[in-house]
């Protein structure tokens, strides 16, 4: 605004032209410069009355109390942010700037934003009960649970009409057509409805049906999702033995239910898209599995191809040989155990396949070895194999004796006895008692007594 | 704490490498088990350290369990369902 105008309106002498006036125009123009710098941001408190809500959407009221009132106008742009239904009779706190309307030249105020009042007190409330959960434990980060990689069955806690679990189960159904959902229903807004929620979770844990439980409401204002923060559902939250998903409200709202539950999730849908796995993720990943197996099984027949190729060919060239040692070991296995003859024979077959491998190889590598050359190998190659096999054969063979000697009957031949009584043998004086019957086993027979003394003295003790 | 999935026991891959699990066994795992065992199987079977028969019957274990798991996933369009009516 020039300085003219404002010297003009305050009527300055020294203009010298005599009294100059103002257009109207100009007044308003004034006023609302005064009113700008005087007050760019007004805050102040009553009661709704006279309200009108424009074809626009914009808002026209007006703000009282006992001694006075203000008129206000909201545009439609700030109107669709409150998180209320401004009504008359409502006590509000309000910001704004105040103007001149200069078509009517009505003092109003534009209002920027505007809380219901008593939220404040809401909000205070919000903060203590928080804070004294907190310190009670019911947020407690370490009691976090992971939720299962794939629930048997989601339930969820919510109510049964409106867009909140139809848009849940929607997402549901989009990700895993075949998961069972189960709803508890229950009030979540309004006198009675923190029981409700509280009653609705119990029930759902207790019926084992789930293994994960969402509880969900759409976004509202601090009033409206006031139940997600009594007490008395972070309480049930708490106490559930199954894993608990927060859906509550949008981004922005934050409730105490948020904080209890095991996960938070921005909105109802989050929630459902985090309760289930997506179907076509899972069958892509066991299709992969499937053709690693599938991959797997093409390298494994070659390999049992090539062992029974080995098979077949090993018996095939080494019968002679094998039927021969078998022959030989046969006469020594009556007496031997834990040597086994299949073994020989492996070891045996695995130098001869050696021996014939080194032979090829010898064959391919020399021009100069004929075939008869190969033909004389190979019977070198057959007796060398005989005489191993022979030599195998004799060692088994003084095993065999060997282990002869060691047994009982070998031992009684040689003029020693074996004492038993019931069953036992008998090592020490101590085996037995005066009167007990004794076995005297020898040579050719047993001997049958009693025990009439017991004496302390060996017979073959140095004194 | 979280309670398991499903109420079938945990069977791990020496069991089934030894050939102690029967098909039906297997048919009762949860999917995350049936997932977890099918991955330790194929990767025995990849390492190619099993005796060949060993490897045949992980091969014919993990073929089941690929079979119980695509089941897992199948089945028809669920509809929403009432505690209340669960009983």
């Amino acid at each position: 605004m020039d300085s003219s105008i404002k010297k003009r309106a305050s009527g300055d002498p020294s203009s010298g032209d005599g009294p100059d006036y103002l257009s109207v125009t100009q007044v308003a123009r004034l006023f609302n410069d005064i009113l700008e710098t005087s007050f760019p941001q007004l805050l102040f408190k009553g009661e709704i009355s006279q309200l009108t809500v424009a074809q626009s959407g914009h808002l026209y009221f007006t703000v009282k109390d006992e001694g006075a009132q203000v008129s206000c106008v909201m545009w439609a742009g700030t109107a669709r942010t409150l998180r209320f239904k401004p009504a008359a009779g409502m006590a509000v706190r309000c910001h704004g700037r105040p103007n001149v309307y200069p078509q009517t030249g009505r003092l109003q105020v534009v209002v920027s934003r505007m809380t219901e009042d008593g939220e404040g007190d809401l909000q205070r409330k919000f903060l203590e009960l928080k804070a004294r959960l907190e310190r009670d434990g019911f947020f407690a980060p370490e009691r976090k649970r992971p939720l299962p990689f794939m629930p048997r069955a989601v339930g969820i806690v919510t109510s049964k009409t409106g867009a909140v679990i139809h848009d849940m189960m929607v997402k549901i159904r989009e990700r895993f057509p075949s998961m069972v959902v189960y709803l508890s229903e229950t009030r979540v807004q309004g006198e009675g409805a923190a029981a409700e929620i509280s009653e609705a979770l119990r029930k759902l844990d207790a019926s084992d049906l789930v293994d994960v439980i969402i509880v969900a409401r759409g976004g509202g204002s601090l009033e409206d999702l006031w139940a997600f923060n009594e007490e008395e559902v972070v309480k049930a939250v708490f106490a559930c033995r199954t894993p608990v998903i927060s859906g509550v409200g949008h981004e922005v709202d934050t409730t105490l239910c948020d904080f209890a539950a095991d996960v938070r999730a921005p909105t109802p849908t989050a929630a459902a898209e985090m309760a289930v796995p997506k179907v076509s993720d899972l069958l892509v990943r066991v299709a992969e599995l499937e053709r690693r197996l599938r991959d797997s099984d093409r390298w494994l027949q070659p390999r049992a191809q090539r062992v029974d190729e080995l098979a077949g060919r090993l018996s095939a060239r080494v019968g002679g040989v094998l039927a021969e040692a078998r022959l030989h070991v046969k006469s020594a296995e009556s007496s031997l155990v834990r040597i086994r003859p299949d073994r020989v024979i492996e070891m045996v077959s695995a130098k001869v396949q050696g021996l014939r491998d080194r032979l090829l190889q010898a064959g391919r590598s020399s021009a100069q070895l004929n075939a008869r050359g190969v033909d004389t190998l190979a019977t070198r190659l057959s007796s060398a194999s005989r005489r191993r096999v022979e030599t195998l054969a004799a060692t088994i063979g003084h095993l065999g004796l060997r282990l002869e000697s060691l047994s009982p009957q070998r031992v009684l031949e040689r003029g020693y006895s074996i004492v038993s009584t019931e069953g036992r043998h008998v090592r020490s004086i101590g085996d037995v008692a005066v009167g007990a019957p004794l076995e005297v086993a020898v040579a050719d027979g047993v001997i049958s007594g009693k025990v009439q003394e017991i004496s302390k003295e060996s017979k073959w003790q140095k004194q | 704490m979280a309670k398991t999935v499903g109420t079938s026991k945990e069977v791990s891959l020496e069991s089934v490498l030894a050939g102690e699990v029967t098909d039906e066994q297997l048919k009762g795992l949860s999917f995350e088990q049936s997932l977890k065992l099918l991955e330790q199987v194929v990767a025995a079977v990849e390492n190619g350290s099993l005796p060949l028969d060993g490897a045949i019957g992980a091969y014919e274990k993990g073929s089941v369990l690929v079979q119980h798991l695509r089941k897992l996933l199948s089945g028809a369009e669920e509809k929403l369902r009432m505690l209340s009516e669960a009983g």
